[in-house]
């Protein structure tokens, strides 16, 4: 099993410690990565993640190698991020009738797993910089920015995604071993939608995000999942006559058994 | 063990899936309605999004009408000539609530008036139903309502009057036709299957046999449901048919079940039980409305 790992980290694609892209404007304000911090590359053990009718979550598995030195001021957190898609939220109340925000892009996974650590060496700011705190997930259309409800819509939106299972933040899972090397674990969900996603690994140190990498995971429909999907997106009147012929066949047979009793 | 849906996008226990179609199959053997207005808030309950629900129960509870109206059919209980008239009313009818039920929605937030005339028409329904019934048990014979009622003077008195062997009567086509259209319409605006309103109307105001209401009713049930999931595949491709397979290998048997227990009671305990299971939905819709459902915030992808 060793050997498998270690294939994995010989064919690591180095991960410059990225320049994120700048969140938006309305979140608190962050404060820019540190200046020659120690770098971070990343590599997943699987990447990719067949879905079938047997499918039923998955762990995933990262290795990392960092430069940092081995101390109590750094903290990792690894995350599975994806797939990206716009969201609707809307508010129902009896006196003031519905309110409706829509969100430009949010993940319908975000999977945290971190170190003991994390909430002592990390502030609110640096997860939110790392786009790992739940709550800030969602990216808002720029005219609804001002909007002053905006903060309960987004609470509203980290709890739903919460009951689901879909969002969590889980401390342990992250492992130092020996050479700067960490193993990271985290469970895929089993409501995960099949698409694109990203595992993430954070360095967080002297409270900022220090540094991060990231290694692509597919979670792909396979075999009957991936047939079925396809009929019922591509070929709906076909996946339509199909489902009314399978509901005449399984009365039929339950009708043909009750006959022979 | 677990089993991974294409559609819903979730893992499943599917004994809990076979239990649950088993259970309403059950219902609906017994008492000829679908049973949709209980699988849809069960398939909610174990996470299956809501759009998902609304519309793999259609094609589960096709699956089971076609096994309860089989075995009713060979007890000679479905009176198909009756079932075809109404479902001629009742699919006019389902066409013109679906358009109106839209005037409604786009005119405004209309979901709690139309909560509340539910409860109130389900709770007059059920509890005259339940009074009747009562008073029926008791009697010796326990059968069904007079056949000779105030209630039904006006199917003998409208012009294009046939024979309905099956049930017995001798009426005009028109009442079937319009007590089918004003189910379908009812049960389009108030976005349900309609089977437990028909299954009353038929006894009450038709003069139909209860043993006959119940095959009858699953008989019109059959060309809803197959048309309702043709629909939903087609258009929203909400069904999920890795589900409805599921709930059906449960629900066939619960309505085999169903129907063998239908055997064992009389006309007015059938009646009777029918009366509660309306009694109980319209308290469940009134203790939604008031305690229930709380869900200040709802969630949907954008496509």
């Amino acid at each position: 099993m060793r050997s498998v790992w270690v294939s994995c980290l010989v064919a690591v694609i180095a991960f410059p410690a990225l320049a994120q892209s700048e969140p938006e404007t309305d979140a608190v304000a962050i404060r820019s990565h540190v200046a020659g911090a120690p770098t971070l590359t990343a590599a997943l053990a699987n990447d990719r993640i067949d879905v079938d009718v047997s499918y039923t979550g998955a762990r995933i598995t990262l290795f990392a190698v960092s430069t940092a030195p081995n101390s109590a001021e750094v903290a990792y957190a690894v995350a599975l991020v994806g797939p990206h898609r716009p969201y609707a939220i809307t508010r129902h109340t009896e006196t003031t009738g519905k309110k409706r925000l829509e969100f430009v892009s949010a993940p319908a996974v975000l999977a945290v797993a971190a170190e003991e650590e994390l909430p002592e060496v990390a502030t609110t700011d640096a997860l939110i910089r790392a786009r790992i705190h739940d709550r800030y997930a969602a990216k808002v259309d720029p005219g609804d920015l001002d909007d002053p409800e905006l903060d309960e819509f987004r609470e509203a939106f980290a709890n739903l995604k919460r009951e689901s299972g879909l969002f969590y933040t889980r401390l342990g899972g992250v492992t130092r071993l020996s050479g700067g090397l960490i193993r990271a674990d985290i469970d895929l969900p089993a409501a995960a939608p099949p698409g694109d996603y990203d595992v993430r690994i954070f360095m967080f140190q002297d409270g900022v995000l220090a540094s991060e990498a990231q290694a692509p995971l597919t979670l792909a429909r396979k075999g009957t999942e991936r047939t079925l999907w396809h009929m019922a997106r591509n070929l709906p009147v076909v996946y339509g006559i199909f489902a009314v012929c399978l509901g005449v066949f399984a009365g039929g047979v339950g009708a043909a058994l009750g006959r022979r009793e | 063990m677990q089993i991974h849906l294409p559609i819903a996008e979730m893992a499943v226990d599917p004994f809990v899936i076979i239990a649950i179609g088993a259970g309403v199959g059950f219902v609906s053997g017994l008492f000829g309605v679908g049973g949709g207005f209980l699988l849809t808030p069960l398939l909610m309950f174990t996470g299956v999004p809501a759009a998902i629900a609304v519309s793999t129960q259609a094609n589960q509870v096709l699956a089971t009408s076609i096994a309860g109206a089989a075995a009713h059919g060979r007890n000679r209980a479905v009176d198909r000539r009756m079932g075809s008239y109404m479902l001629i009313g009742g699919m006019t009818g389902s066409a013109l609530g679906v358009w109106v039920f839209r005037l409604l929605k786009e005119s405004g937030d209309i979901d709690v008036a139309i909560t509340i005339s539910y409860v109130l028409f389900l709770g007059i329904i059920g509890g005259l139903m339940f009074w009747e019934s009562v008073i029926a048990v008791r009697k010796p014979s326990g059968g069904d309502p007079k056949r000779r009622h105030a209630l039904r003077q006006w199917t003998r008195i409208l012009p294009f009057k046939r024979r309905f062997p099956r049930s017995g009567l001798y009426i005009s086509l028109i009442p079937p036709i319009l007590i089918g259209f004003f189910v379908g319409f009812l049960a389009a605006v108030l976005g349900v299957g309609g089977g437990f309103i028909l299954a009353p109307a038929m006894v009450y105001l038709l003069g139909v046999p209860t043993r006959v209401m119940v095959g009858t009713s699953l008989f019109q049930i059959i060309f809803l449901t197959a048309f309702v999931t043709f629909l939903q595949a087609a258009v929203n491709q909400t069904v999920d048919i890795v589900l409805a397979v599921i709930l059906m290998l449960g629900g066939v048997v619960g309505a085999r079940l169903g129907v063998a227990a239908n055997q064992y009671l009389n006309a007015a305990q059938l009646r009777l039980l029918l009366s509660i299971v309306v009694l109980a939905m319209g308290a469940k819709l009134a203790f939604d409305l008031f305690f229930g459902d709380t869900a200040a915030f709802t969630l949907e992808v954008l496509t």
